[in-house]
């Protein structure tokens, strides 16, 4: 009766939300594309499974498959760690009913369990287990060898969120879980023993003596009580959320830019926005990962490297800092917007700061790329011409496109697969962020002079920075225009 | 100082404002009641150029505030979360407000000095982000910014809202002293009958969008409001 509530309240929070109406659209492309990625690993497991004594034509098809599946869950392990929530502030508006606390704590946890990570695992073993474990072992073995390696999975989960959880109170249990998971790891590397194969002999043993594949059944038991005991001692609104937080209170206060008047304000705000908010903070510690991009392609000579590709590489380097902070401009503002608009900055003002900030955004991280060129000279080139083209072209096309923003964004959340407040207009501008420099460069490539390619493409970036004013007025029509439309969207915040 | 002409607002065919002619006059403290759904925050938000009207202007300083923004400069507004900046701390949120304004550094400290008694030792010096501030200290802060730069008008939209007595008491003292010395013009809508009769010069009742009653506080204005809401 109870869980049947919290389900159909759930249902209802999920296709009542605005955001769910207003980008229906949106939604049905994602469902679509899901749909699709997943019928997709759901055949290629289909026949992988079908066929694989084929494929490792040894003489143990059965395990070598289970080293694949020793790499899976460490894969599993580092994928969860970084994108695994609990969702557990979903059970706040129920916590001072006459509720029990332990169906609380269950429906927490088992809404944990229903993610799509575990159901990628079905997916895997599920096929496996009949094509192969049934012809080898028999039906039943098959059986609970796969509720065995589904019941591995689900421990991985549990013993993830407990890590997660552990994290915010007690780091040393973390530092030792880790370092545990380390010296293993580090113990494979060095070859004093092998992880997959003794991953691999484990699972074996396990299907040769049925009783022990009632282990990982057990083990789930036991991280899913750890997590339920875990949590009953710590269901407080204030152990909950970040409430009771008080860190980070002073990062982004940059005198330096009081002496540049309403500007350097608004400039300052920004930096403030960026550090003190979950989303845009998670956005910046990838960005040393953005960095080196470079590493894979530059140093890798399979690629041609006056290829179209490196063009690619070099725009999304320097640039997609600027764009994910211009991209959301306004929106990013939507939670005070109405102060905007009263307080009698002036759009212009704002476009300037936005211009100013992103310039610089845009020149370190080109600076940033500069110890490519120990790669070749090339790189230095090519990531110079794609510097000038974000500088003049890709700046102004974003913050134009920005004001067609007209959903606030949830600056709580995290940025990893989070769609909220993203349009189609963001996916749209991303078309001439990649497509347009290529237009530029490729046909001189392809006349036999890549060189002059590289150099329009830098010239395109100058024209565009001499007609900045023309840029701006455009942006700062559409946004005058808009504005009413931007203000009523940005009210609606869940 | 604003006046108001032929206003309407309808949302999806529904007319939710509709007023013929409304004229304030400086230095008033004009008040306006009504239940939920009578028009006030759009009013409000009309008066402030934050939604488009479907037709008729609001002239402040006999500008409109549609097509200029010079009436901005003059007028201070706290309506609701979304005039605050939730990831700053008190003192930088007045800090930029302040700026914004046009008030130097020691303006905008010795205007904190002034507020510290309206904070009652709660905002200032606490070391807090303002989202992680109680609602009625985060409304503190919002009253607080309104009044920043010497405006001429100020917006409230039910101030005493979430406020601990005593800070009603003073946020009452604060706006009789304020009209009085610098002749502020303030537009006030409350559900609290009383501070409004007590604070405001004249009273403006909405009923589905339409001036229902206009009033200039007298000494039976409190019995009269009563009367009409009484249900």
């Amino acid at each position: 009766m109870l869980i049947q509530s919290f389900i159909s309240h759930q249902w209802k929070q999920a296709v009542r939300s605005p955001i769910w109406h207003k980008s229906l659209a949106m939604n049905i492309f994602m469902f679509f594309i899901f749909s699709i990625l997943f019928a997709e690993v759901m055949l290629a497991s289909f026949f992988v499974a079908k066929g694989w004594h084929e494929i490792v034509p040894g003489t143990e098809p059965l395990f070598a498959f289970y080293k694949v599946i020793a790499y899976y869950f460490s894969a599993m392990f580092v994928i969860r760690f970084l994108m695994q929530q609990l969702p557990v502030l979903e059970v706040r508006p129920y916590m001072h009913l006459s509720v029990k606390k332990r169906n609380l704590l269950h429906f927490i946890l088992g809404k944990g369990s229903l993610n799509f990570f575990n159901l990628i695992s079905i997916i895997f073993f599920t096929p496996f287990a009949f094509f192969q474990i049934a012809y080898y072992h028999g039906n039943l073995i098959a059986l609970a060898w796969l509720i065995s390696m589904i019941s591995i999975d689900l421990s991985l989960n549990y013993l993830i969120i407990y890590i997660k959880k552990q994290m915010v109170n007690n780091l040393t249990i973390v530092t030792i879980m880790i370092s545990i998971i380390g010296l293993f790891a580090l113990g494979d590397y060095m070859h004093w023993y092998s992880y997959s194969e003794t991953f691999a002999n484990f699972i074996e043993f396990m299907v040769k003596t049925p009783a022990f594949l009632g282990l990982p059944l057990l083990l789930t038991v036991v991280t899913y009580w750890m997590n339920f005991k875990f949590l009953s001692m710590n269901l407080y609104l204030e152990d909950l959320s970040s409430y009771t937080k008080k860190t980070d209170n002073h990062i982004g206060n940059v005198a330096y830019l009081k002496n540049f008047g309403i500007i350097g304000e608004l400039i300052g705000i920004d930096i403030k926005l960026y550090l003190r908010n979950k989303r845009t903070k998670s956005m910046l510690y990838l960005s040393p990962l953005f960095l080196a991009y470079g590493l894979m392609f530059y140093t890798n000579d399979q690629y041609d490297h006056e290829g179209g590709m490196m063009i690619f590489v070099g725009v999304f380097m320097t640039g997609i800092l600027m764009v994910n902070y211009l991209q959301y401009a306004f929106a990013y503002e939507g939670t005070y917007f109405d102060l905007l608009l009263t307080s009698g900055i002036n759009f212009k003002d704002f476009i300037r700061a936005k211009f100013i900030a992103a310039s610089i955004l845009v020149s370190v991280s080109y600076m940033l790329t500069i110890p490519y060129f120990l790669y070749g000279t090339e790189f230095l080139l090519i990531n110079t011409a794609c510097f000038l083209f974000n500088l003049g072209i890709v700046i102004p096309t974003a913050l134009y496109f920005a004001t067609f923003n007209k959903k606030a964004l949830n600056l709580k959340q995290g940025s990893a697969f989070n769609y909220q407040g993203i349009g189609a207009s963001h996916w749209l501008f991303l078309l001439p962020f990649f497509i347009g420099p290529l237009i530029i460069y490729l046909p001189f490539k392809w006349f036999g002079n890549a060189e002059l390619g590289l150099i329009a493409l830098g010239l395109t970036g100058i024209l565009g920075l001499t007609f900045r004013q023309v840029f701006a007025r455009a942006i700062l029509k559409n946004a005058t225009e808009r504005k009413y439309i931007m203000a009523v969207g940005f009210r609606e915040r869940g | 100082m604003i006046q108001v002409k032929n206003l309407t607002k309808s949302y999806n065919g529904t007319e939710v404002l509709n007023i013929n002619s409304l004229q304030i006059s400086k230095g008033t403290c004009f008040g306006l009641v009504g239940n939920n759904g009578a028009g006030k925050t759009t009013l409000f938000r009309l008066t402030l150029d934050l939604i488009r009207s479907n037709s008729g202007t609001v002239e402040i300083d006999n500008s409109i505030v549609s097509e200029t923004d010079n009436w901005k400069h003059i007028t201070g507004s706290f309506l609701d979360q979304g005039f605050l900046i939730d990831f700053l701390s008190p003192e930088e949120f007045f800090e930029f407000t302040g700026k914004v304004k046009g008030m130097s550094r020691d303006d905008i400290q010795l205007f904190i000095k002034e507020m510290e008694d309206f904070f009652n030792g709660e905002v200032i010096g606490k070391k807090k982000l303002l989202r992680t501030m109680s609602m009625g200290n985060q409304q503190k802060i919002g009253i607080a910014a309104a009044l920043m730069g010497n405006p001429e008008i100020v917006v409230l939209d039910e101030p005493f809202n979430s406020l601990d007595p005593s800070t009603q008491i003073r946020l009452k003292n604060l706006i009789k002293q304020k009209q009085v010395d610098q002749k502020i013009t303030f537009l006030i809508s409350s559900h609290d009958l009383s501070h409004i009769t007590e604070i405001c010069d004249r009273i403006v009742i909405l009923h589905e969008g339409k001036i229902a009653h206009d009033i200039l506080t007298g000494e039976d204005t409190l019995t009269a409001l009563e009367q009409y809401f009484a249900v």
